[in-house]
């Protein structure tokens, strides 16, 4: 007899991570953004090192290790992005979609289900790279006499540099399920990440001053990484979080409208 | 069981399904014919939930679609073979759906010999040929060992031992009792397997019938006759009103008489029979007569 009992969200979750891990692309991307990140560290201590003699006093003693060690995440960032985006858009460009809410017609599970298994592989595979780009860059730096990171901080940086890239791939993986391309979804986000900079300077001031800590990606810098790099003064952990909550609940929201109204 | 009321559906200015009501009972393969573009995929997506209908319901086992609680236990479904994943292999891609579906992943292995891809289940599906991917379709669609089964041209691209061995499966499935919607574009196709036809044109479903019922209706009543006494043959049943084309190799083709009617005959004139088929053109006849010639605008 047909056994008539919900196999629950977790079925889902199981699901969503067999597909992920199935994938040799993106065991290669999350390979290669760990190796690429941390190599983007050393070309830049390597281009430190080379030059030290020739830099001025103050500009040594600004010289901070940690701030320079995570240069790497720029590569580690956009590379993650990409994959948050291709793992919802290729089930469109495969029409797997039609398959996928057949297995799973509660559109919530499908979304919860890949926010999450996106995010803690990216939030992993993040922390691994960011702790290998510090500890090169310790390494790298061990002869300069600059005073080296205390612990506490480190901790706070790798975890917080986690954070910000996992909340940004649940952006990516909402974001494709409105849009259903990986182009399309790419260019606004990155049109959301470098947008506000690129456009502040030509805004009025007091945009700076008070509306812009209000954008998600400042917001979650104020979050996940409270005074790091020397940023315009930012929103507290308290208000950076009910900010960082009311926008991914925006772009969550829409991902579930569409993908309770729109044809599969 | 599928029920299905009042359903529509239009893509801009296109009525893909207009209207359409029927219901796929449990124990008979059912039929579902019509041209391209008649409304059939657009018809089952609409009972799969994927698409949004602009009107009417369908349900299965008396609820929609999004609401059944074990979907894949439930329904079985196969839509486009195509569309899976081109780097995962069969094994991996069917292992994911068992997973979404509570199902216990050793039914993979069952399902794979059942449509004999085992030898191919490692290898990426993107080198699949059509009728591998229709064997993964089919196993997709068997892995829930569902009571209900929705597969849309499922012979499609399979080679005649392929379609020979989907014939016997879908027979098999409705002897035991469960719910069996198959569409075809082939009238033929559907000849030795559906019990029950649902023929749809141009969005409308224009019959709702037994398949001998179709053919004793709409068809031309043609039926081909082979015997050792072809003139003698020829002359009996064109006495008993029917209408015979001499055809070669000892056939003749008869028009007026039934199948039953000719053996008859041949019987009280002591004439042995070779074969006495009601001729496959005749179900193209009365599918064609129902649905028009051509694919709607
Ligand atoms: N997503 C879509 N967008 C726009 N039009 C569509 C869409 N899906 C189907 N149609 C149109 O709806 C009509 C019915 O298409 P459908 O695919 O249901 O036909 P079909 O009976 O399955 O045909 P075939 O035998 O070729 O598979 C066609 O005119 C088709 O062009
Ligand atoms: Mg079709």
């Amino acid at each position: 007899m047909t056994d008539l009992r919900d196999p629950g969200f977790a079925a889902t979750l199981r699901s969503e991570w067999t597909k992920f891990a199935s994938l040799r692309s993106v065991r290669v991307t999350l390979g290669l953004g760990i190796v690429l990140g941390i190599a983007a560290t050393g070309l830049l201590g390597w281009a430190v090192l080379a030059t030290w003699d020739e830099w001025p006093a103050e500009e040594r003693a600004a010289f901070a290790v940690l701030d320079t060690a995570v240069v790497g995440t720029l590569v580690t960032g956009v590379l993650f992005l990409v994959l948050g985006v291709t793992t919802v858009s290729s089930e469109y460009s495969s029409r797997m979609a039609g398959l996928t809410f057949t297995a799973t017609p509660r559109r919530e599970r499908v979304l919860a289900a890949k926010v999450l298994v996106v995010a803690a592989a990216t939030l992993v595979a993040t922390v691994v790279a960011v702790a290998g780009m510090i500890a090169l860059a310790l390494l790298v730096f061990s002869g300069l006499d600059r005073p080296g990171p205390e612990a506490g901080r480190v901790v706070r940086v790798v975890l917080g540099i986690g954070v910000n890239a996992a909340l940004s791939s649940v952006l990516a993986v909402s974001l494709t399920f409105v849009l259903r391309s990986a182009a399309g979804s790419v260019a606004a986000l990155l049109g959301l990440s470098f947008g506000p900079a690129v456009a502040g300077p030509f805004l009025p001031g007091w945009w700076a001053e008070h509306g812009q800590r209000y954008l998600l990606g400042p917001a979650m810098d104020s979050l996940t990484l409270p005074s790091f790099p020397d940023s315009p003064p930012g929103l507290g952990t308290g208000a950076a979080a009910l900010v960082v909550a009311a926008w991914l609940a925006v772009f969550l929201a829409a991902a579930l409208a569409t993908l309770r109204r729109r044809d599969v | 069981m599928i029920t299905v009321r009042g359903l529509t559906k239009r893509y801009g200015g296109t009525v893909a399904v207009d209207g359409v009501s029927f219901d796929v009972r449990p124990g008979v393969v059912t039929g579902f014919l019509g041209p391209n573009g008649s409304g059939k995929s657009t018809t089952m997506r609409l009972i799969l939930g994927l698409d949004r209908p602009g009107a009417g319901t369908a349900t299965v086992h008396g609820v929609p679609y999004r609401e059944l609680t074990a979907p894949l236990r439930q329904v079985g479904a196969l839509l486009d073979a195509k569309a899976v994943h081109g780097n995962r292999s069969a094994r991996r891609h069917l292992t994911w759906l068992a997973r979404a579906g509570g199902i216990p992943v050793r039914r993979v292995e069952e399902v794979l010999d059942q449509v004999g891809l085992t030898a191919a289940a490692d290898r990426k599906v993107r080198g699949y040929s059509l009728g591998m991917f229709q064997r993964l379709g089919l196993a997709a669609a068997l892995l829930g060992d569902p009571p209900t089964l929705l597969l849309d041209e499922p012979v499609n691209g399979l080679d005649p031992d392929g379609v020979r061995q989907v014939r016997r499966l879908l027979l098999r499935l409705a002897a035991e009792g469960r719910t069996v919607l198959v569409s075809s574009h082939q009238m033929a196709e559907m000849q030795e397997t559906a019990e029950h036809v649902l023929v749809i044109g141009r969005g409308r479903i224009v019959a709702d019938t037994t398949l001998a019922e179709l053919t004793r209706e709409h068809g031309g009543g043609r039926v081909l006759v082979r015997t050792p006494e072809p003139e003698r043959l020829a002359a009996v049943l064109a006495g008993a009103g029917g209408e015979v084309l001499p055809g070669t190799d000892c056939r003749l083709d008869v028009g007026g008489l039934p199948a039953a009617a000719i053996g008859d005959a041949a019987a009280a004139a002591g004439i042995t029979l070779h074969e006495l088929t009601p001729s496959r053109g005749s179900l193209e006849d009365a599918f064609l007569d129902l649905v028009g010639v051509g694919v709607a605008a």
